[in-house]
């Protein structure tokens, strides 16, 4: 064990006061303990252990790590700083947000009901559960994983289907992310058993059963001429670090050195990304093979060659020569920052903002916020063999998760002491717009397709216009005009809202009273019946559009570009027509409900 | 139209009324940037040499001579500032596109505002509805630590009104549905305070103006005349250019048009005589179109043409030309431009021969210009002060 943590030896002494915190670094302490902190930080400062999470045999094993604990540690750091937590949000808010943040979505006007109904004490933690089951989860991390994985490749680029359907079926089985980091880093083999542009999610599940596909090089597929790019993404997503500015020049004090940069981005020049089929299909198919040397091409190009000429070393100077990749991935999951890279990006995740931010922007001088707090979760998470859902089940039933976003009295609000509102993505609004109006009902009675499908390509036309930055907090609302225009004017508000288009309308024509009709309307949208006032004003809304608004449409065009790779998801639906007076109405009250805030946001 | 606004207005609230001031700033500037994606080749387009495969011609302006394909540009060129000495050290598409849009290289720690947003900002738009900046046939780059309000409204394909600018119903309906929203936000921000909520009404507000706007007509050029749509070549980017045009003169203040497809690593030669025949005629009639302009916003217009970076002398395996951000080419035109050489580089156009200028002192420029002070600090949400531009200097002879 003398080898690998040399460097971090000689920085002992002044590493022991510092680990722990990451946000405790000078630089006169120089690189060598800047990387040691970084990567090693985590409580054993004289004595580094390579695999930092394993425990020595003889040690006791540590109790498991519960909510509860989680709110002892965070209550702990309010107490000291004065901080009052506001109170717990209400059942109606809980159930809304845990289904936004565990499967993407707004709960059913039925879930809704059902779950204020339901008085047994344990049901929050039993509503997580389900979902945590259910197979939005996996749709839902699939989606959320597959743009952070490969979300700036260009169209023929990467198999995204393939990819998807593959994470997919991880997220399903509970993969552990050690497992999953481990595959993404290391594949070999075709990336995609050649899709056409209009297959679908199902068939694209079906071809991951082709023999020798790896779906999992999608994930270095674009990486086919950077190898550079290649490391500086794995240690962006896996250890939550950017070393890509040493690419270029030495940073100041706290970056890595350009050395650094290029020894790291060694270990991926080995790898031999070829494309065996281009075009015809959904995209090109790369063959992902491991050389024992730097790929010839790479050498021989002079804007690649610094970075793959020089022996591979992991970001601590460890040795990665032999089986590069494997041994990389071997060294990475081990580290510290693995674990808390991703507990910080789930943190971020439910918590509206991660102990470190932006999430993948972890160094010594990018203080994090509550480190003990970080470095707790990540030791339970690295503990639990890197268990996914676990780690889930621990945020999402903690006290502080369950915090109202409303002022609770003075002094509330830092160090998630209320719940910090955020706006939904464009995957969550795409969902839950479509939930709220029907249209996926009405789209499969129609036989326009699947689902699942529907979700694709909706979601592929919002992000273009929604292009939000998911790795930030959200401390301003990043909102553009056409955003504003996309949900006032766009076809999939349009068509949702549309009185003859979804079985929606069917079901509330036959409420029995304008008061269902509004409870439904609020059920379905807000997730919560209206309250007093705001029943007596949707009720004279509706009975205001009896007497005699007009429910004239105008003639709405398809949009210009529809997203690549598939028709136009609405084709199915019939168009929308002149409405009654009553459907008008309607239809105008759940435009509004679909356009406020407390449905843009999460809360 | 008039009837909407009117209906609309009524249930404006305070935020019509911030914005209601017309424009009367003393300067009618604005700055339309013609954004070559991809880089575009140095050496075959303004900076051809003598032993290079490039044929090149005489223009207009004493001394200048560019690529043979730009005969319209030729013609005009007495009107041009042909920078060919700028250097860079990003030889990386999406870094190189950070620098060329706010002149600072990306840092994982600070999004950098663009140029757009910078001139979205500092100069008070007209009350058009239009918005401030405009980004036409790309994404273009957002605003950073400025926000969303001042990142470019995105339009894919210019030509015709963009998606989602009218309303789907009547106007009847529409002011009874921005009603009961404005009913819905009342009771929701009075529950939860956050700016968040603030923001995204003062958002939709914008929108709704945008909607109601008679300047809208502004995106359809087909109340331009035959004669001048050709002018501009029936390209999407000539159509772009002229769109450009028309939005500048109701008050936009920052359009960027992309021409894409200057990523020539194959091919290169019969790739840029294509991509010179589509920017040819719509380059040489926008410079014309704000030379001759004697008043109004398209009077105090400035030009910028840029990409990435330039291309190698050398010339590849697959007749292409790789990255090569060491020296390459910019223009500018319009508003208070000096015409001319600025810089050169050498026989091979491997390298600028004597002071180079950077990416920043280029912005520094234009920044400079549409009279904002290019070294104005502002303190970035990490409370850092951060200037416009990375410690860019103006050059001197490119401003008249």
């Amino acid at each position: 064990m003398s080898t690998p943590f040399a460097s971090r030896k000689k920085a002992g002494p002044q590493l022991a006061a510092r680990v722990g915190r990451l946000s405790l670094w000078s630089p006169a302490v120089g690189i060598a303990a800047a990387l040691a902190a970084v990567l090693g930080g985590c409580g054993a400062a004289t004595a580094p252990q390579p695999v930092a999470h394993k425990p020595a045999p003889s040690a006791p094993a540590p109790p498991p790590f519960t909510a509860a604990a989680l709110d002892t540690l965070l209550r702990r750091e309010w107490e000291s700083r004065g901080i009052t937590p506001a109170p717990r949000a209400d059942d109606a808010t809980f159930l809304r947000r845990v289904h936004l943040d565990i499967v993407g979505v707004i709960p059913t006007a039925d879930r809704v009901t059902a779950f204020l109904a339901d008085k047994t004490p344990d049901k929050r933690a039993r509503v997580v559960d389900e979902l945590l089951a259910s197979k939005d989860y996996a749709d839902y991390w699939a989606a959320r994983w597959e743009e952070v994985l490969v979300g700036g490749a260009r169209p023929g680029d990467v198999d995204r289907l393939t990819f998807r359907a593959w994470l997919r079926e991880a997220f399903a089985r509970n993969a552990k992310w050690d497992e999953l980091a481990t595959t993404l880093v290391t594949a070999t083999g075709r990336s995609s058993p050649g899709l056409l542009r209009t297959a679908t999610l199902a068939e694209a599940t079906e071809g991951l059963k082709v023999q020798g596909i790896a779906p999992a090089v999608n994930f270095a597929a674009k990486f086919r001429d950077t190898p550079q790019d290649f490391a500086g993404q794995t240690a962006r997503i896996f250890l939550g670090t950017q070393i890509q500015c040493a690419q270029c020049h030495d940073h100041k004090t706290e970056k890595w050195t350009q050395a650094e940069f290029r020894s790291f981005s060694a270990c991926f020049g080995r790898t031999q990304l070829t494309v065996v089929e281009r075009g015809g299909g959904f995209g090109r198919i790369v063959d992902a093979r491991d050389l024992p040397g730097p790929v010839p091409r790479f050498a021989k190009n002079s804007e690649v060659a610094p970075f793959v000429s020089t022996p591979p070393k992991a970001l601590d100077g460890t040795s990665m020569d032999g089986e590069t990749r494997a041994k990389l991935a071997k060294w990475m999951v081990t580290q510290p920052l693995f674990s808390r890279a991703f507990v910080n990006r789930a943190w971020g995740h439910f918590l509206g903002r991660g102990f470190v931010s932006p999430v993948d922007d972890m160094r010594p001088s990018n203080a994090a916020e509550a480190p003990a707090v970080l470095e707790a979760l990540g030791e339970a998470f690295a503990r639990s063999g890197y268990d996914i859902k676990a780690l889930v089940r621990v945020i999402t039933t903690s006290e502080v998760y369950q915090l109202s976003a409303q002022l609770g009295g003075p002094g509330t609000g830092p160090l998630w002491s209320r719940f910090r509102v955020t706006p939904l993505g464009p995957e969550e609004l795409v969902r839950s717009v479509v939930r709220a109006t029907a249209l996926d009902a009405t789209l499969s009675e129609s036989g326009a397709g699947e689902v699942d499908d529907l979700h694709v390509r909706l979601t592929r036309l919002f992000a273009f216009v929604f292009d939000v930055d998911e790795e930030m907090d959200a401390t301003r609302y990043e909102g553009s005009v056409s955003q504003a225009l996309m949900m006032m004017n766009g076809r999939l508000i349009d068509r949702g809202t549309a009185g003859g288009a979804t079985s929606l309308f069917a079901a509330l024509k036959a409420a029995p009273s304008d008061e269902a009709r509004v409870a439904t309307l609020y059920l379905r949208t807000l997730g919560r019946p209206p309250r007093d006032a705001e029943l007596a004003a949707g009720v004279a809304a509706l009975s205001e559009g009896s007497r005699g608004a007009r429910g004239a449409r105008l003639a709405t065009q398809p949009p210009k570009r529809l997203p690549k790779g598939g028709p136009d998801p609405l084709r199915g639906l019939p168009p929308p027509r002149a409405a009654d007076a009553k459907t008008a109405a309607i239809e105008d009250l759940l435009w509004a409900l679909l356009n406020a805030s407390e449905f843009a946001f999460n809360h | 139209m008039r009837r909407r606004e009117f209906l609309l207005s009524t249930l404006a609230g305070a935020l019509a009324a911030q914005s209601a001031r017309a424009w009367e700033g003393p300067l009618p500037a604005s700055v339309i940037v013609l954004w070559m994606n991809g880089g575009p080749s140095h050496l075959d387009t303004w900076d051809p040499k003598a032993k290079g495969p490039t044929k090149a011609r005489r223009t207009r302006l004493a001394g200048l001579d560019i690529a043979e394909d730009m005969p319209l540009i030729a013609d005009v060129a007495d009107r041009l500032c042909v920078v060919r000495s700028l250097s860079s050290k990003e030889g990386n598409h999406q870094r190189a596109q950070y620098v060329g849009r706010t002149s600072y290289s990306p840092n994982p720690t600070v999004e950098h505002p663009s140029l757009g947003a910078w001139v979205a900002k500092r100069l008070t738009a007209p009350d058009s509805g239009l918005p401030p900046f405009v980004s036409l046939g790309g994404p273009s780059l957002g605003a950073g630590f400025l926000g969303a309000q001042y990142g470019p409204f995105v339009i894919g394909k210019a030509g015709a009104l963009p998606d989602g600018a009218r309303p789907t119903v009547s106007d009847a309906r529409l002011a009874r549905r921005l009603g009961l929203l404005g009913s819905l936000e009342d009771g929701f921000s009075q529950e939860i305070v956050t700016p968040l909520i603030t923001e995204r009404r003062a958002l939709y507000e914008s929108a709704r103006r945008f909607m109601a706007s008679d300047a809208l007509a502004a995106f359809d050029v087909s109340a331009e005349s035959a004669a001048t749509r050709a002018r501009y070549g029936a390209t999407d980017f000539g159509t772009a250019c002229l769109t450009a045009r028309r939005l500048v003169e109701r008050g936009v203040r920052v359009v960027e048009v992309m021409l894409d497809g200057w990523d020539t690593h194959e091919d290169n030669f019969t790739r840029v005589k294509k991509q010179l025949a589509i920017l040819d005629p719509a380059m040489a009639a926008l410079v014309t179109d704000v030379s001759q302009a004697k008043t109004g916003m398209l009077s105090g217009t400035v030009i910028l043409w840029l990409g990435e970076f330039g291309r190698t002398p050398r010339i590849n395996g697959r007749d292409g030309r790789d990255h090569h951000p060491k020296a390459f080419s910019a223009v500018l035109s319009g508003a208070g431009v000096a015409p001319g050489i600025v810089g050169a580089t050498d026989a091979e156009g491997a390298n600028v021969v004597g002071k180079s200028v950077s990416v920043a002192d280029l912005l520094a420029t234009v920044y400079t210009l549409v009279g904002i002070s290019p070294s104005q600090e502002f303190e970035s949400p990490s409370r850092r002060p951060i200037a416009i531009t990375d410690l860019g200097v103006p050059i001197a002879a490119a401003r008249r």
